[in-house]
């Protein structure tokens, strides 16, 4: 009996291995990836790696390029009346969903109004805000009037992905998500929470006839397990390689790319809660006391960029070239804590993460330590992500606390700014001078008097130092030599349309 | 064995409503959870409109109420990541759960009772230093280490076995091994340990002088006298196996509850969690109490008790 048992045991194993997916087709491009979208409708999932996945199968209005730049998608051409309120949309002809249907006017409507729609419960409402009505004008053309004079509403709206009316209508949002359907290079084919999301090359789209045939996106959120299955060759591309595993993958013959994301790295010292803080010269002493550029160095293996003395990189709009960072002065650190009553320093708490950001732990103990050279005893209290999040959205993080603010998808620094106002539920910085500035620059419709606006916030951003600057992150993607033209983009995802696998 | 069934009954009932109370009081021991449900970039209008909506804006004891009647009716509520019945979403990867949990109980009772039972007959001997050696590691081991390692190996070495993933039984070996490893190595030495002391009683000597084999008296006779104590702690390890199922379904890419636990919690999916919990220890509380009743049936002087 046992002996049946045990044969049994050890055919299906046999037969299982033989089964899984090591050798799976040549025009299948599998990517290991820590999530995939909680839900397949791309109203629901904010995060980084959603999108990535999203953006294979929808479209967009436009797109933000590598340098913060607009450019056109499903939107042929766009531009703003004299009224500063009414925008002019003329839509990409010839485009059609996977299912057949058209995109025209009326499907742009439908898909603003949803995602401003309460009870659909999007994400990304909050990105449809300055919205006061759409109007179908013809086939192909609509306007948006906003509230307010709104000059990042494009950018605004780059998150929002396009899906055909009719079908919506037909199926519901239930049917949706179990079967959506989008304009891109890729439809869907199949999807499992916890596992992977599938999707197979489009007939047709606008944006070309994908190289590959079908491109799965594996589920694998242990980072460790990621990179094993590069190197079992279970995938073709790991997205996130920890840094350690750079140079052994490189050994074997494996391919390691690095971006610098459109995320920055900073430390929030919250002024508006009763502490030394409120003082702009103990901020400032802050940024003085750490090394960045050492943790960088050295924490990082260099795998960062040093944020300079604002919160985005030079990719993207609002940077300001004139700025930069505080340079490394423990000396000059401990000068304006002395001026400022605290010559001794003092103590004050201190919110860090675990495994939310990478080398997290690492960075923030090399952050207290600095401080402490200067007089600052910086209590480090670690709080788990879910909490983290919680707790920074009630405004009850801190005094000081680590943060990753991400730029992207529209690689302006606007994205970032809105928590640093007044009346931001966060309650991080009360300045009328900032609040001023923010109102102003995102009202201005010129994108040149928009700059100097920005330049000018960026200016008094950082001399108010609501922050210590850190870095920026660098995204490490592993790949097969096979995996050609795959081009990894600042904010963290690729278009796989363009990637081919060589033999 | 009937009124042991009801007691058990009971007992779960208790457990259900004691674990809906624990999951209720922490959610709230940080005060309001609507930080858990609201978007990052919140407006403190929207904050309202929110807290309205989930009623926490209600006295807290008809919050409670209203929670329990929920849990009652088996209504948890509506993932937020998902868009799904919370309950439905938990059902649907329990079963990979048990599936993973069971192959690691099994995995630690075919291993760990032989070897305990070989290690307590050869006592002192090299198979008895090299068991115990092994417990020893199996205990202090970290699920996450161990199941790194056997991905190293047997994985990406050697080619044997898939790295992570569900599609086949062949993907259930390594982490059921790196599952069982604490249990199994906890189950070996307590039988060790029960069987030293069944070894030295009369009976074993009579059968072993009236000429039966040294294999029939060990698993025949000595052994169901070991069993019962070793059968309660594979049931407590029900427990402990189901926690460590979270770490394992992580490092494996094993689509199963712990798994959408700690999504949820990354995610801020209260729902999510607060089924998932509730769910876990109800599974934990079943498992204990079928180990009762197994026990039961074992050793009849339990039931008449």
């Amino acid at each position: 009996m046992l002996r049946v048992l045990w044969t049994a045991v050890v055919l299906v194993l046999a037969l299982g291995s033989l089964a899984h997916p090591g050798a799976a087709q040549e025009r299948t491009l599998r990517i290991g990836v820590g999530l995939i979208p909680s839900n397949p409708d791309p109203a629901f999932d904010t995060q980084s790696l959603a999108l990535f996945a999203y953006s294979q199968m929808f479209d967009t209005l436009v797109v933000a390029d590598d340098r913060g730049e607009l450019r056109p998608a499903l939107l042929e051409s766009w531009r703003v009346r004299d009224d500063k309120l009414t925008w002019e949309f003329t839509l990409r002809r010839g485009v059609r969903f996977h299912n057949g249907e058209e995109w025209d006017a009326a499907a742009l409507k439908f898909n603003l109004e949803r995602i401003a729609d309460p009870k659909v419960k999007s994400h990304w409402r909050n990105r449809t805000f300055a919205i006061a009505r759409v109007e179908v004008m013809d086939k192909h053309r609509a306007l948006v009037v906003t509230q307010r004079p709104w000059a990042v509403l494009l950018k605004d709206l780059l998150v929002i992905s396009m899906i055909p009316p009719k079908y919506y209508a037909q199926v519901g949002p239930g049917g949706f998500s179990r079967a959506p359907v989008g304009t891109g290079p890729f439809k869907f084919d199949s999807y499992d929470k916890l596992a992977h999301i599938t999707f197979t090359a489009a007939d047709r789209s606008w944006r070309g006839k994908p190289s590959v045939g079908k491109v799965v996106f594996r589920r694998l959120p242990e980072a460790a397990t990621r990179v094993a299955a590069l190197e079992a060759d279970e995938i073709d591309v790991a997205v996130d390689v920890p840094v350690e595993d750079v140079r052994r993958l490189q050994a074997r013959g494996l391919r390691a790319k690095a971006v610098d994301l459109a995320q920055s790295q900073i430390f929030i010292l919250r002024s508006t809660v009763d502490s030394p803080l409120k003082d702009v010269r103990v901020r400032q002493a802050m940024n003085y006391a750490i090394d960045k550029e050492g943790i960088v160095q050295n924490l990082l293996q260099g795998y960062g960029r040093l944020l300079q003395g604002q919160l985005v990189g030079p990719e993207a709009f609002g940077f300001n070239p004139a700025l930069k960072p505080y340079p490394y002065d423990p000396e000059r650190a401990r000068k304006l804590l002395a001026e400022a009553g605290y010559p001794n320093g003092f103590e004050i708490r201190l919110h860090g993460t675990q495994g939310r950001y990478p080398k997290d732990t690492e960075f923030q103990e090399a952050v207290v330590a600095q401080l402490e050279k200067v007089g600052i005893r910086a209590m480090l209290e670690i709080v788990d992500s879910g909490v983290f999040i919680s707790q920074f959205a009630a405004g009850r993080l801190g005094p000081v606390f680590v943060f990753g603010q991400q730029y992207f998808p529209s690689i302006d620094v606007n994205q970032v700014l809105p928590m640093y106002r007044t009346g931001a539920p966060q309650k991080l910085l009360a300045s009328k001078e900032f609040d001023d500035l923010y109102q102003a620059q995102a009202s201005e419709m010129d994108a040149r008097a928009r700059l100097v606006l920005l330049h000018k916030l960026g200016h008094v951003f950082r001399d108010t130092a609501p922050v210590v600057f850190m870095h920026q992150l660098r995204l490490i993607f592993g790949s097969h030599a096979r995996v050609k033209d795959f081009e990894p983009r600042v904010t963290g995802s690729a278009d796989l349309s363009k990637v081919s696998l060589a033999p | 064995m009937a009124r042991v069934a009801l007691r058990r009954a009971v007992d779960l009932l208790v457990a259900i409503v004691g674990v809906a109370t624990i999951v209720f009081v922490m959610l709230r021991l940080s005060g309001d959870p609507i930080g858990l449900i609201a978007p990052l970039d919140v407006t403190a209008e929207e904050l309202e409109s929110l807290r309205r909506a989930f009623g926490f804006d209600r006295p807290i004891w008809e919050q409670y109420l209203a929670f329990l009647w929920q849990v009652a009716h088996g209504d948890l509520g509506q993932s937020l990541q998902f868009r799904r019945s919370s309950v439905g979403l938990v059902l649907e990867t329990l079963p990979m759960t048990l599936v993973l949990t069971a192959a690691a109980m099994f995995l630690s009772a075919a291993i760990g009772i032989p070897a305990g039972t070989v290690a307590a007959f050869w006592r002192g001997r090299v198979a008895d230093r090299a068991i115990m050696t092994g417990t020893l590691l199996g205990q202090s081991i970290p699920y996450f280490w161990l199941g790194i390692m056997l991905i190293m190996f047997f994985a990406v070495r050697a080619r044997w076995l898939p790295t992570s993933g569900s599609e086949s039984l062949a993907h259930l070996v390594l982490p059921a091994i790196t599952l069982s490893a604490t249990s199994m190595a906890r189950t070996a030495r307590l039988v060790r340990a029960e069987m030293l002391g069944v070894l030295q009683q009369d009976f074993v000597r009579t059968a072993l002088s009236k000429g039966l084999s040294t294999r029939a008296m060990l698993f025949r006779h000595a052994l169901r006298n070991a069993m019962l104590p070793a059968l309660t702690t594979l049931g407590l390890d029900a427990g402990v196996l189901l926690g460590g199922a979270v770490v394992t379904e992580t490092i494996f890419a094993w689509p199963g509850l712990g798994r959408l636990i700690v999504q949820a919690i990354l995610l801020r999916d209260y729902p999510v969690v607060q089924a998932g919990v509730l769910y876990l220890s109800v599974t934990f509380v079943v498992a204990n109490a079928l180990v009762d009743l197994l026990y039961a049936a074992l050793d009849p002087r339990i039931s008449r008790g």
